[in-house]
């Protein structure tokens, strides 16, 4: 069984909404459960950068929502993580649960891509598998040869297909330095807030006449699946293209993330079930 | 010929992001571009004065390859120099 390292969160009132614990709150303490891991069984996140000149980015991200975890539930949380390198070490998946006082209250997967840092002056990368001193570190049964799975395909396809369109928008952003990691690159955990924004304008300009928006304000969120193509940079534009659906009576979003950057204009797609 | 940089490169331009530099190709601008902003050269070129692969860079918007630097560049065109992904 993979090794599992376990962190206790003290709930304060950012990690939460009146209804659930923040999808992004969620995803950066998966991504905080990660450095955790690499600290205890590999190598701790700063060296694993400065002395084997490898890091990762993410690819897609995913929350499925379960038992209620609200602020007042009680006065913490656990953070429980583990790591499988994948597909010859060209991948690497993190796996994580959020433990309440009702039980678990959210699981988390990210799907990482290891990259070797080709300038160590600007973090520029390249994707690379995990290089041979890196890689024994893991336990055999924390290498899985398989290529990990992409939820996100079959849930946009759902919702496209057997979904009602309502209502569509589109947001621009600016990736200012608060939303960026310490590469000037964005953090991927601050898409929940990029495609909640473009949510919440949509469900104020058209909640009036398709009622269902409004499901966007007052239903807790119970899954969220992310992927993501392309990183933006500190100071660059993008845009969130929402569609919003009626989907077995539910609310359910799709949004692309874009830019009008040269080189292909698709940053990512992330999918929304409420 | 105007130089656009990513985001990450600012830190090495001292925060200018559009910078004009004179020169008849793209590789003669890159070359002094790191002349006039010297910490951006060991980010921009590898050892051997090429430019690194992390980077892309773009020609009013068309990609240019490592072996295509040559080409000859007007006052208005844009270069453009993104970094693909960083490790941070």
């Amino acid at each position: 069984m993979p090794r599992i390292i376990s962190v206790e969160v003290v709930s304060d009132t950012g990690h939460f909404t009146p209804l659930q614990l923040q999808p992004r709150a969620v995803l950066s303490l998966a991504f905080n459960g990660l450095a955790h891991w690499l600290r205890e069984h590999l190598v701790s996140f700063p060296r694993l950068i400065a002395e084997q000149r490898t890091s990762v980015v993410i690819l897609a991200a995913g929350i499925t929502y379960e038992a209620p975890c609200r602020f007042f539930d009680g006065d913490g949380f656990s953070v429980r993580a583990s790591l499988q390198a994948r597909r010859q070490a060209s991948r690497a998946e993190l796996d994580v649960e959020i433990h309440g006082p009702q039980g678990r209250a959210a699981t988390a997967r990210i799907l990482l891509c290891p990259v070797r840092i080709e300038d160590p002056v600007s973090l520029a990368a390249s994707p690379a598998p995990f290089p041979a001193p890196v890689l024994a570190r893991f336990r055999p049964d924390e290498v899985d040869p398989t290529s990990p799975a992409r939820p996100l395909v079959a849930l946009q396809e759902e919702v496209a297909r057997h979904g009602e369109l309502l209502a569509t928008a589109r947001r621009p952003f600016t990736l200012h330095r608060h939303l960026c990691e310490v590469a000037d690159q964005w953090a991927f955990f601050e898409v929940p807030g990029f495609i909640g924004a473009s949510r919440e304008a949509l469900a104020l300009a058209r909640g009036g006449d398709v009622p269902l928006l409004r499901q966007a304000f007052g239903e807790p969120l119970r899954r969220l699946e992310i992927e993501l193509s392309r990183p933006y940079f500190w100071l660059e534009d993008g845009l969130v293209e929402t569609s919003a659906y009626r989907l077995n009576d539910r609310l359910a979003m799709i949004h692309r993330l874009s830019s009008n950057l040269p080189g292909g204009d698709q940053h990512g797609i992330a999918v929304e079930i409420f | 010929m105007k130089i656009t940089l990513s985001g990450n490169l600012l830190r090495f331009s001292k925060f200018q992001r559009e910078i004009d530099v004179p020169g008849p190709t793209v590789a003669e601008g890159l070359t002094r571009l790191c002349g006039d902003m010297p910490q951006l050269r060991p980010v921009l070129l590898d050892g051997a004065g090429h430019l690194r692969k992390v980077h892309r860079l773009f020609v009013n918007r068309d990609q240019l390859m490592n072996d295509e630097l040559g080409r000859p560049v007007g006052e208005d065109d844009e270069v453009m120099i993104l970094t693909a992904i960083a490790g941070g």
